[in-house]
């Protein structure tokens, strides 16, 4: 393997790109932080003239916070577990079995992550409509499902092709049923896979704003949707209350995605379409 | 790998609920906007909202606005993540820190980026400040609630997915015909041009589509850096606009249908054209 590398045209990109990305990010980040805790209204310095927590105090009289944090939790984990008993036993199939029709199979798995949400999320969100299902927890975790699913059924997947086609045979020869293989061997084995597409799926979910938007009401809102309706509120909301609101949502994302880091790698799921 | 080829009852069954939730949520939700879009409102078959959509000036540019934001912003993120990519083919120093950087704002997701946005490229925030005490600008104004604005979010968006896919790709590809092209007299230029890049193309083609599809659903940018009743009213926010303000179901489906069919022409398109490169060298590696 060839180590040492001049540093060229790509070397220099790499350097110079990445180096203005985050930077701007890092910027917007850090002004969203630095205006929650400014007096006033930035008027053009670099930092706020005077710091103060009173638009913290604010938002947490304007908005229920403990209600959003709630909500935007029940409808995650819900939307996850839901996604992993319908995702796993699919991706054990695809895993593990060869059938006709297979490929279109696969397809109909990844369309749902190849076709961004707003283009069948507004169909979608009619018939959630039509059948009455708007505004509840049930219609918003439905919705949230639909790219879940596939995109568990794509993580999960590899790491049930891993286990040996033999542990099977030998389970079988054993005397353990489907079942008892399932619950004692696969399961077991496959946790990391499972640990890693729940985590990274509960960052998606928090983080997928359109689905949630086109079907939730004003009590299943979640963190996102809110930050989303205060940007737009017709009237005035002061902006250092929405950029406080902006870092909770930052924090438990931040905070959520640095976890996902230790059990799995976010990219994989690319390099798999 | 079970040798079956059949249906076993375990298949069916295994697969069963991932089906039919996905027939169910997915493909019927499409069936359904397309009945809707060959529908009146009363029910009654018509072709009247397609001719309306092409015929009607202002729904029609919505395709042309929508364009105008999605291409240029694809292009660039694609064209300035090759060299990237290129250079990391092989892993780099913290190679999982910097990709987790890189990737923040996909998944902080685009809500927070814009709405971060909206202070830091305002009349007040600090890039205006910067330009303004680098003597660039005489007048501070806003970069947002324009095109600008809705086209930087959305590369801050595709930038990262597209590089992700084109990395996946580029580390695939075996270190020894760039070895073997060196030795046997290229230089650096001729092997990325005649070795790397080839093997590359279909990386650089699917990350092209999967960011422009979604380039072209622009819809939270729009309206929270744009100006979504004008300047940057593009396809998503026209048909987001028909169903919740003006409640007419039938043209917002027409217009989805629209979108996912160029949607699905893209994604058809790339798909079969990158099984016609070749690509026995570039399937080893990590995947």
């Amino acid at each position: 393997m060839n180590t040492s590398r001049k540093l060229g045209f790509s070397g220099i990109m790499f350097y110079l790109v990445n180096i203005i990305f985050m930077l701007n990010v890092f910027g917007i980040l850090l002004s969203v932080i630095m205006n929650s805790f400014g007096e006033t209204a930035n008027r053009g310095t670099w930092l706020p003239e005077a710091f103060s927590i009173k638009w913290w105090e604010y938002l947490f009289g304007f908005h229920d916070i403990k209600h959003l944090l709630w909500i935007t939790m029940l409808i995650t984990l819900l939307t996850v577990i839901f996604s992993l008993l319908i995702a796993y036993p699919a991706a054990y199939i695809i895993a593990k079995r060869r059938f006709a029709g297979k490929n279109l199979i696969m397809g109909l798995f990844l369309l749902p992550i190849l076709i961004p949400p707003i283009s069948y999320g507004l169909p979608l969100a009619i018939l959630i409509y039509k059948v009455k299902l708007a505004t509840t927890v049930a219609g918003v975790v439905i919705v949230n499902m639909v790219p879940t699913v596939s995109f568990m059924i794509l993580v999960i997947m590899p790491f049930i092709e891993q286990i040996g086609d033999n542990i099977e045979s030998a389970s079988r020869m054993l005397g353990a049923n489907k079942l008892q293989y399932f619950t004692r061997i696969l399961i077991p084995l496959t946790i990391p896979g499972i640990l890693s597409a729940s985590i990274l799926s509960i960052v998606r979910v928090i983080s997928m704003f359109e689905l949630t938007f086109l079907v939730s009401g004003a009590k299943t809102q979640t963190l996102v949707v809110q930050l989303f309706a205060d940007v737009n509120a017709p009237g005035f909301r002061p902006y250092q209350m929405i950029d406080a609101l902006a870092v909770i949502f930052f924090l438990v994302t931040i905070a959520l995605a640095a976890i996902s880091m230790r059990v799995g790698n976010p990219t994989q799921i690319y390099t798999k379409i | 790998m079970d040798r079956r080829k059949g249906w076993s009852a375990e298949t069916i069954g295994f697969l069963f609920p991932a089906v039919v939730f996905l027939l169910a949520v997915f493909i019927y939700p499409f069936i359904y906007a397309v009945q809707l879009s060959l529908t009146d409102s009363e029910g009654a078959f018509t072709l009247g909202n397609y001719v309306k959509f092409f015929t009607d000036l202002v729904e029609l540019k919505t395709v042309w606005i929508t364009l105008k934001i999605s291409l240029p912003v694809t292009i660039l993120s694609i064209v300035l993540a090759i060299p990237i990519a290129y250079f990391m083919r092989r892993g780099i120093k913290h190679e999982k820190l910097v990709t987790f950087l890189m990737m923040l704002p996909m998944t902080l997701g685009v809500v927070l980026i814009a709405e971060g946005m909206i202070t830091y490229f305002g009349r007040n925030g600090w890039v205006m400040l910067l330009l303004e005490q680098l003597g660039l600008v005489a007048d501070r104004s806003s970069l947002i609630h324009n095109y600008f604005g809705v086209a930087a979010s959305l590369f801050i968006q595709t930038f990262p997915m597209g590089l992700i896919i084109l990395i996946g790709y580029t580390s695939g590809i075996h270190s020894s015909l760039e070895m073997a092209a060196t030795m046997l007299g290229a230089t650096s230029a001729q092997t990325f041009w005649r070795v790397m890049f080839p093997l590359m193309m279909p990386g650089i083609l699917i990350a092209f589509a999967l960011n422009f599809t979604s380039a072209f659903s622009v819809f939270t940018s729009a309206i929270m850096l744009g100006q979504p009743t004008s300047q940057t009213r593009v396809m998503a926010y026209a048909a987001y606009v028909h169903a919740y303000e003006y409640f007419d179901y039938n043209f917002c489906s027409t217009i989805c249908i629209l979108m996912i069919i160029v949607q699905l022409i893209i994604i058809g398109f790339v798909f079969a054209f990158r099984n016609r490169l070749y690509k026995g060298a570039s399937a080893v590696g990590k995947g």
